[in-house]
């Protein structure tokens, strides 16, 4: 039953590059002091990608895990000067804590949509294992300061709240600044509780 | 005269297949990278050959040899977007 409420209410969410273009790879890691988050993708269709994730949570009882899976496009808008993305994903893995260690599976929701002026996002992330589902609801606005061309910096501003449960107990609040070059991004913001927050993405 | 035609011949022989896709909704650098990765076995040089223009949602492509409109068309679809207009520049 707790399951079928989290799916229902999944549907409202949405979340970032979990798939991309055919045959592209991506590589991305996300940091704070008490979670990190590493993720590697291949796009094999503009539909789908499998992908590979790592994920460290300190105040989960020092909770991590491995999991493999596949991520979905399932609708794609595009108007002409921006585009709407909604993105699924389901993966399996082994997680250990300092209390238990045995399978573990993630489900997300993600949405966003974007003009080259402005980005919104909304994700939710569940974590099921032991018998326990925990996830967490990220959203996130930005705005470009200025508009680039193609091959210039693209630079955002973005403020990002995340709530997780038993990680927090809180809404965290990060402002943050994003650069894109090329092929490149990276995000740098500090939360306001004060814990610095660090992304890094490659696609090639 | 006969200077004129000649330059004429070896300026069609030498030159590319220049054409210009129009592709709504292209708004980031993924969109230039996708663009690049797709088309890179149709041109030279990705990074010179295929020209994304964000603010006019146009790709323009120098294309080595000529590749029919429907591969043309997959290879946008292979992005993640959709061809609403082709239009040959030359040739």
């Amino acid at each position: 039953m707790r399951l079928i409420t989290y799916l229902v209410l999944s549907c409202f969410f949405v979340f970032a590059h979990p798939v991309i273009y055919k045959g592209g790879w991506v590589y991305q890691g996300s940091f704070m002091p008490q979670m990190n988050e590493i993720r590697m993708g291949y796009t094999a269709s503009p539909k789908y990608s499998f992908v590979y994730n790592a994920d460290y949570f300190e105040n989960m009882d020092n909770y991590q895990d491995h999991t493999v899976g596949m991520n979905f496009l399932l609708k794609r808008w595009l108007q002409n000067d921006s585009q709407g993305n909604l993105y699924s994903g389901i993966h399996g893995g082994y997680y250990s804590d300092d209390i238990n260690d045995g399978e573990v599976g993630h489900l997300f929701f993600m949405g966003d949509w974007e003009s080259r002026e402005h980005y919104t996002m909304l994700k939710t992330k569940g974590y099921f294992y032991d018998g326990k589902d925990r996830y967490s609801v990220t959203a996130r606005y930005g705005f470009a300061p200025f508009v680039a061309g193609m091959d210039e910096l693209q630079t955002w501003l973005i403020l990002q709240t995340m709530y997780f449960q038993y990680q927090s107990k809180e809404v965290v609040v990060t402002p943050m600044i994003r650069f894109f070059y090329k092929n490149v991004l990276w995000e740098i913001g500090h939360s306001t509780r004060g814990q610095s927050y660090l992304t890094l993405m490659v696609h090639y | 005269m006969k200077a004129f035609i000649f330059l004429l011949l070896i300026n069609i022989a030498f030159a590319g297949f220049k054409v210009k896709v129009d592709v709504p909704g292209m708004v980031c650098q993924m969109c230039v990278q996708g663009m690049k990765k797709n088309f890179k076995s149709a041109v030279e040089n990705p990074d010179k050959d295929v020209i994304v223009d964000l603010d006019k949602k146009t790709v323009t492509l120098n294309l080595k040899q000529k590749i029919s409109e429907k591969e043309i068309k997959e290879r946008v679809k292979d992005a993640g977007y959709n061809a609403s207009k082709i239009l040959w520049l030359d040739k």
